[in-house]
């Protein structure tokens, strides 16, 4: 049952072209023949202005599986993300993306990367991913936030955008 | 005779009030309420965008996306919508309900749904040869006849079914023929309720009846026992073949019928007394 999927990747990538919001990034690979993979999208989420995380640009794979959209996407930050609920592999641990939990099929791309953007600033401390960030979010803020702004200027938008366009 | 007589009305009146409530449930268990609404919402709906295109086609886009399906995002084919409001391919939906059979929920809002109560829709270009191989055939509309313009019909059937005899009625003549072999006394067939009052069998039959139930329930009780009994004595009677009563197979018919009709309709006025007092 794949033609849900893709016919729904095909439409979520027509949306996206038509609108998205500002800054943000979100295109399927291309394949060697040059034809599209619809299921494995490349993105980037801007952090948000007047937060730690402001100025980067953080790239984000998405993984689709054929029976999407009954299931998620698969959300992993390229490179891992320094950041409580981001596993060491990279991969987001949010309710938003988990099928048993707040997953609905009516989510679309666009809604995903705002969600996770709005992660960054707001890390869920019940679900921790990884133990540095975690430990240091708890145990001393401002080196976490220190750590943050750090990532944020590794990853300066400018820089990422022209890395994304190679 | 009494006890009777003061029942006899009381049996009419359960009887009318049950069928009353019967025709109140009928027009309330149908879903038309529902669908009502959704065809309002599609008027209202199709009365806003008329003038929202007119201005301009900066709209279009909002107006499209108003009948894409919430899963795939295209224009809904196989258009469903469920009790919560929302629009679905069906084959969309019902892979959606497949993909998790314990945890049935809606795609949008997360309300409880169910795959045969989602409403079709179909529009006036539809069409319904499209294949759908794999997939579960989408459900059918429910269609709910509209309540009958009278419900005096109902009322008389009930009363025709027994009522109009008076209540334990068409039992005591069956009864009577029991008594008829015994004494070889017909006309006291006429003197029913007399009888009901001095033949201790059917005292006891009756007063057994009026033990086990109650009040509203006491006659109709006390003539089903008394038809039980009737009926073993005509059986009796066949069986010596000493009268060879042509009209008696058809009474006996007739007798099992009503019976049978009779612990229905004690069954329905027990639930009619039950849903007064409990």
């Amino acid at each position: 049952m794949s033609g849900i999927a893709a016919g729904r990747l095909a439409e979520e990538r027509k949306h996206w072209r038509k609108d998205h919001p500002f800054g943000f990034i979100a295109k399927p690979v291309k394949n060697t023949d040059g034809t599209l993979n619809l299921f494995n999208w490349e993105c980037a989420i801007p952090g948000r202005k007047d937060t730690i995380w402001e100025g980067g640009l953080y790239r984000i794979r998405m993984l689709f599986k054929d029976d999407f959209p009954s299931t998620p996407p698969k959300c992993k930050f390229e490179p891992p993300l320094f950041h409580p609920n981001v596993y060491p592999s990279g991969t987001v641990c949010l309710s938003l993306l988990d099928e048993n939990k707040d997953w609905k099929p009516s989510i679309s791309i666009k809604q995903l990367l705002i969600g996770i953007q709005d992660l960054l600033n707001n890390p869920n401390i019940e679900d921790p991913a990884q133990a540095e960030a975690y430990q240091i979010y708890c145990q001393n803020r401002a080196e976490y936030e220190k750590r943050v702004k750090k990532e944020a200027l590794k990853y300066a938008a400018e820089v990422v955008q022209k890395q994304m366009l190679e | 005779m009494k006890v009777q007589l003061f029942i006899f009305p009381l049996y009419f009146f359960a009887i009318s009030l049950l069928s009353q409530f019967l025709v109140l449930f009928a027009s309330f268990i149908p879903l038309s309420p529902f669908i009502q609404k959704f065809i309002k919402n599609l008027q209202m709906a199709s009365e806003t965008t008329v003038p929202n295109q007119e201005p301009h086609s900066s709209s279009n886009k909002d107006e499209s996306a108003r009948f894409e399906c919430n899963i795939c995002l295209d224009a809904a084919k196989d258009a469903v919508v469920s009790l919560c409001g929302h629009l679905f391919c069906w084959p969309c939906l019902s892979q959606w309900l497949d993909t998790r059979p314990n945890n049935q929920v809606c795609p949008v809002c997360k309300s409880a749904i169910d795959g045969s109560k989602v409403v079709p829709i179909y529009g006036r270009g539809g069409d319904s040869s499209d294949p759908r191989e794999k997939i579960p055939p989408r459900p059918k509309g429910q269609r709910t006849e509209p309540p009958p313009q009278s419900f005096g019909g109902f009322n008389w059937g009930a009363f025709n079914d027994g009522g109009m005899m008076g209540g334990g009625g068409g039992h005591n003549v069956h009864f009577s023929f029991g008594i008829g072999t015994v004494n070889g006394l017909f006309p006291l067939m006429f003197m029913l309720p007399f009888i009901q009052g001095i033949f201790p069998l059917s005292f006891v039959a009756s007063l057994f009846g009026g033990l086990g139930a109650g009040n509203g329930q006491n006659n109709q009780a006390g003539g089903g026992g008394d038809g039980a009994a009737g009926h073993e004595h005509s059986h009796g009677q066949a069986n010596r073949g000493a009268h060879g009563d042509p009209a008696q197979s058809g009474s006996r018919m007739a007798q099992e019928e009503e019976y049978l009709s009779n612990i229905f309709k004690y069954i329905g006025i027990f639930m009619l007394v039950w849903l007064l007092f409990v």
